[in-house]
């Protein structure tokens, strides 16, 4: 297995063991109650360190285990991922502010960006038609309390 | 007996509703759709719909929604076919065998034999679920939190243990699954608790942004910029090219029929789906076969096992989740979030309390199944010119679903970035090949669990050993234990699992 994947898969199971640990030290500063009478931080301490004993095991089968070269463990670009997000992000900002049509149409750009060739014809087509279909359906139909244009 | 016929009638008069048979029509048609289409399965369009349903009576509204789920066994292995893609992740086997037979010219016939597996798979789990709901209801009236909490338990080791590739990673997203349900409030004292001060996070993460993260955005940002396969030409497809010959009947009754039984067992136990259901069939039908080599070249035998062991595990998964509760795959979970949305709390008491939504939805099974044969015979052309819609038109037009879906859930913006995050987050661990199944279970039970706990504590005085001296508890501990061992003792289950792993990507129930 190569060495910069299995670092990668060590880093994952280190995030693992990083979550349990963090709850288990947040529980920690609430209410345990008793065993008769466990409080709001007596199971999520547990739970944490169960959590941080399962990543452990992760990281040592990890260590035992030849991994397989398949397509699926390879890092595919980030571009997706990342326009994507932006994506996700400007309608959030956008969708309250400005109305649902100009949100999701900054949406949509930034879609567009998230392969290397896009056909931006194609994807205007799509957008028009969510912007009319979206509209009948969320706001006229489903009463999404947004306006179409401008700020709700 | 003169019971069984009066709760028989009750639900078909619930089912044969105008308003029933209209939406669980839509639920179906819904459900072909997003399992035609790759990349949106039914976990997504069943999120996408809950928010949709409050306006409806909980009745109709759980009939639409188990309609797109089990709408989607129909329609995923379409794509699986024609595409040699999955449309859905339950329907990975079916692309062994029925790829090699659109090869070969025959895609009509291996369309029309998985519409009837499908059908026959369903139809017996229907009837199991008839037969036993009641039954294990009535068994689980007498049940505790003690022995709740165990057979809690069990489901969330079951579905970790039972799961493709590594066990120790699904049982850590089961408590990763348990840790995110314990944001928000607690329920004895009203602490707030792991909410960083954030006031939306008061009530938890919500279901649905979760569900929609992890599976929606998650896989949309897998799948983008990944070449997609053109579909086989087969234009006009005639219903004489889909009927199979004497022999061919011959040859899938038998694999038909296993498979049914194989994935209604599987699908009966909490916490397992279809995915692994397909694959069991597959496996024994292999075994079983004289002819082994046949397999991955287009047996029918190969195509009609998983075929009817995804549909069947599909329907009998509701008898865990409408007798105990405890929901018997992801997909099923978020089912029961929505029944909990309705203000229903599934469990023992459901058949007797709620009797018209029991019924009712038991015989929309029929109903619904009756609709997707029709669906998926005659008017299997639609669907296939379905697929021909590229992925990069569509995937846009899904995320805005998915953040518009999620915003309306509680008008509030703060949502979309949580699907945001989750959707990150289900991306890495895709990436590195950590289940999120799991998740979604420990999610949903994950604060029915800790109840219960506290509840036994409680009863018990703290004593701890309670959950040992009752003696369906033990039953229930003892089960996982043994579902924990073998973790340690892989053999059997790699050499299960091993010869198909590599064309089964995941075990996720979507």
């Amino acid at each position: 297995m190569p060495v910069r994947q299995r670092i990668r898969e060590q880093i994952a199971a280190a995030s693992v063991i990083a979550v349990g640990a963090g709850l288990s030290a947040i529980a920690y500063g609430y209410p345990q109650g008793s065993m008769f009478r466990p409080g709001p931080g007596f199971f999520p301490f547990y739970i944490g360190l169960l959590l941080v004993l399962l990543g452990v095991m992760v990281a040592l089968e990890n260590r035992r285990m030849p991994m397989d070269d398949s397509d699926e463990n390879q890092p595919s670009g980030m571009r997706p991922v990342v326009a994507i997000s932006v994506a996700m992000v400007v309608l959030a900002l956008l969708l309250e502010r400005l109305g649902f049509v100009p949100a999701m149409v900054a949406m949509f750009v930034c879609i567009g960006f998230a392969e290397r060739r896009t056909s931006w014809l194609p994807l205007l087509g799509v957008c028009l038609f969510m912007a009319i279909f979206g509209t009948a359906l969320f706001i006229w139909g489903l009463s999404v309390p947004i306006s179409a244009f401008g700020a709700s | 007996m003169s019971e069984f016929l009066a709760n028989i009638q009750l639900g078909l008069s619930t089912a044969l509703s105008a308003e029933a048979l209209l939406f669980c029509f839509l639920g179906v048609t819904v459900g072909t759709v997003v399992g035609v289409l790759p990349g949106i399965g039914a976990l997504a369009a069943i999120s996408l719909a809950l928010p949709l349903t409050y306006y409806l009576d909980p009745t109709t509204a759980l009939i639409m929604l188990a309609g797109i789920f089990y709408g989607a066994q129909y329609g995923g292995s379409t794509a699986s076919i024609l595409l040699n893609l999955p449309g859905t992740a339950t329907s990975a086997i079916t692309c062994l065998d029925g790829y090699p037979l659109a090869q070969q010219g025959k895609a009509p016939l291996a369309l029309f034999v998985t519409a009837i597996n499908s059908f026959v798979g369903s139809s017996f789990a229907i009837v199991l679920v008839m037969g036993f709901a009641p039954l294990i209801a009535g068994f689980a009236l007498k049940f505790s939190s003690t022995e709740y909490f165990s057979v809690m338990l069990l489901g969330l080791v079951a579905a970790s243990t039972l799961s493709v590739g590594s066990p120790f990673k699904a049982l850590a997203m089961v408590v990763f699954g348990i840790v995110l349900g314990q944001v928000g409030t607690d329920v004895n004292t009203g602490m707030f608790r792991f909410n960083f001060g954030i006031l939306e996070l008061a009530d938890g993460f919500g279901l649905v942004a979760v569900a929609m993260g992890l599976f929606g955005v998650a896989e949309i940002m897998a799948n983008v910029g990944q070449a997609s396969g053109a579909p086989m030409g087969v234009k006009g497809i005639r219903f004489k090219d889909m009927l199979p010959s004497r022999s061919e009947w011959k040859e899938i009754w038998k694999p038909t029929l296993r498979g049914s039984v194989i994935g209604s067992f599987v699908g009966a136990l909490p916490g397992t789906g279809p995915g692994i259901a397909s694959l069991m069939a597959y496996a024994a039908e292999k075994r079983l076969s004289r002819d082994p080599s046949q397999f991955g070249k287009g047996s029918l035998a190969g195509l009609s096992a998983p075929e009817a062991a995804n549909n069947a595990s599909v329907q009998a998964a509701f008898i865990p989740t409408l007798s105990l509760g405890i929901p018997g795959d992801a997909v099923v979970a978020v089912l029961m979030g929505a029944m909990i949305l309705h203000g229903i709390t599934p469990g023992p008491n459901l058949i007797n309390d709620q009797p018209t939504m029991f019924w009712g939805l038991i015989m929309s099974f029929w109903i619904g199944n009756l609709m997707l044969l029709f669906l998926n015979i005659p008017l299997i052309g639609l669907w296939v010119r379905l697929l021909s819609i590229p992925y990069r038109l569509l995937y846009p037009a899904i995320i805005l679903f998915i953040c518009i879906g999620v915003y309306s859930a509680d008008n509030n913006v703060f949502d979309i970035y949580v699907v945001l995050a989750f959707g990150l987050i289900g991306y890495a661990m895709r990436k590195f090949s950590y289940p999120a199944t799991p998740v979604l279970l420990g999610f949903i039970l994950g604060p029915l669990l800790e109840e219960h706990f506290r509840r036994a504590m409680l009863l018990s005085h703290g004593d701890l050993t309670i959950f040992l001296q009752r003696p369906i508890s033990l039953v229930f501990l003892l089960i996982s234990l043994m579902f924990l061992g073998s973790v340690f003792m892989p053999g059997l289950r790699s050499k299960l699992v091993s010869r198909v792993r590599r064309n089964a990507p995941s075990d996720d129930a979507d």
